[in-house]
């Protein structure tokens, strides 16, 4: 397999692990400008703590389970207070699976620590129904790089 | 046994478990066929952990070090007391500390204490926090709340003037009441799914995104790190809490936490080992044990009676070993049937059914002495 396919098979692979954990997918051959509309309010986080829309790119992607991996204290604070999460994905953050998306992220991280995100926030703590937003984001976008 | 015969009146609790099996079972199944590698983890993780319980003294040592040499501040507990001690004098009074769900902070009556001392405690897991306002016991290690009805829920988070009709409004109001308590908190505090020696990470997962909040807000952080947590390096944890959130049924998890020291947080690092090292020559298999819950869906006994079968803090077939280890079982351990699904089922093979044997014996010799 050619590393064109390969990445091929890995955006498929990517594409069902995000419609499994409910993830809005953008195909995009400039995500950054397709992200533009998502960026959050310039004045920051509101008085009550709902900050609304934010943007982050992935570090790494485990296309396996949709995990991505990010890094920075301060994007973790705002990726756990946003309404909606938006992650800008390159081509070449995409990985097999979740340890080769680690060993990427940390590369890249340096000294800080990493974490992933793979879905909204969601509790079924209530008779078990489903319910999304739980303390997290509502709901999570990725705008992956390529066709569109 | 009086809470027992109670347990078999509450058709709730039969309920819930099982509806939580009906929802979760399959998705171990569809985990486990999508993800094959996870069965490769599960050797590799049992021959780690079992290697490393020989060597706790020379682990933790090396913990500590790794910790205190980033900039972190570590203690060691040997039982609650001390571990309730030393978390106090970080904490102080007047405060407020907002948890992430941790069966060893429930080992410890962490909680409790805090509150007791004049501080604000806060379950933030939507299940514990539920728990916690009702005053009850967690039926279950990861779904705390699953024997109360929607309506008994109304009724608890009621208590702090959260209203709802329906899971939704009830999981939005606690969300909003939960968001004013995380960004005033001056600590946040967890326990830990998984510690790597090599770079003193912990490794913490959840799907409710209360972790990442409890971890980056506040400005002080207490882990509570029982000593069975500790694992050599980071790859051997990831497969770790990969295994527990796949055996539990929510594979992937939503989120992947890590926590290592760093200039703008204080973080303070308490080792626990109340019972563990002790443990180590009788009950070795109960302590590479994952906590992922699983044996007790699939118990025939824990479906009738849930988490009330078992000590104070740990219930069903896990519950048996863990209560022996950090507290006390009693004839409680004679219900178990033996059946062995529970060994069948867990993602590291614990021999949950010798281990009882075991439980079985040693109350019978302190029986036989009193």
């Amino acid at each position: 397999m050619s590393k064109a396919e390969l990445k091929e098979d890995l955006v498929k692979t990517l594409t069902e692990a995000l419609a499994r954990n409910n993830v809005e997918l953008i195909l995009s051959s400039e995500p950054e400008a397709a992200a533009k509309r998502f960026e959050a309010d310039p004045e920051g986080p509101k008085a009550a703590g709902e900050p609304g829309s934010m943007v982050s790119r992935a570090l790494s992607v485990a296309a396996d389970t949709g995990l991505m991996f990010f890094s920075g204290k301060e994007l973790q604070a705002a990726m756990g207070l946003a309404e909606h999460h938006v992650v800008v994905v390159k081509r070449s953050a995409l990985t097999p699976d979740v340890l080769t998306a680690y060993r990427l992220a940390l590369e890249k991280a340096g000294a800080e620590e990493v974490f992933a995100s793979s879905s909204a926030s969601k509790t079924s703590d209530i008779e078990g129904k489903l319910v999304w937003g739980m303390h997290g984001p509502r709901k999570l976008t990725v705008i992956l790089e390529g066709g569109g | 046994m009086k809470d027992l015969y109670e347990a078999l009146g509450h058709s709730s609790i039969r309920a819930g478990i099982t509806r939580s099996w009906q929802n979760l079972y399959p998705q171990v199944e569809d985990n486990l066929a999508r993800h094959p590698s996870l069965r490769e983890y599960s050797k590799e993780l049992r021959d780690a952990r079992l290697r490393l319980l020989g060597e706790f003294d020379r682990s933790l040592d090396a913990a500590r070090r790794a910790l205190e040499s980033r900039g972190a501040t570590t203690y060691f507990a040997m039982d609650p007391e001390e571990a309730r001690r030393i978390v106090a004098e970080i904490v102080g009074s007047r405060r407020i500390v907002v948890k992430s769900k941790s069966m060893v902070s429930e080992e410890l009556h962490l909680r409790e204490h805090l509150e007791a001392l004049g501080n604000e405690a806060w379950e933030t897991d939507l299940g514990e926090f539920i728990i916690h306002l009702a005053g009850q016991k967690p039926m279950h290690t990861i779904i705390p709340a699953l024997h109360l009805s929607e309506n008994e829920v109304a009724r608890v988070l009621g208590r702090v003037g959260i209203q709802g009709r329906d899971a939704k409004e009830l999981a939005e109001g606690a969300r909003r009441f939960l968001r004013g308590k995380f960004l005033k908190a001056d600590f946040g505090m967890t326990g830990c799914n998984a510690f790597s020696i090599e770079t003193a990470t912990t490794f913490l997962v959840d799907n409710e995104g209360n972790m990442r909040l409890t971890i980056s807000l506040p400005k002080g952080l207490i882990t509570l790190v029982s000593l069975d947590k500790l694992l050599p390096n980071d790859e051997l944890c990831l497969k770790q809490v990969m295994l527990q959130a796949a055996f539990f049924g929510t594979y992937p998890p939503s989120y992947i936490n890590t926590v290592k020291p760093t200039r703008d947080r204080s973080l303070y690092v308490v080792f626990i080992d109340n019972g563990r090292s002790k443990a180590r020559e009788e009950l070795a298999e109960q302590l590479i044990c994952v906590k992922c819950g699983r044996c007790q869906l699939e118990c025939p006994v824990f479906h009738p009676l849930g988490n009330l079968w078992g000590g104070d803090v740990y219930g069903g077939p896990m519950g048996m070993g863990w209560s022996a280890i950090t507290d006390r079982i009693g004839d409680e351990v004679y219900l178990c049937v033996l059946c062995g699904k529970c060994k069948e089922v867990c993602p590291v093979e614990v021999d949950m059914p010798q281990i009882i044997w075991t439980v079985r014996r040693d109350y019978m010799r302190q029986k036989l002495k009193t």
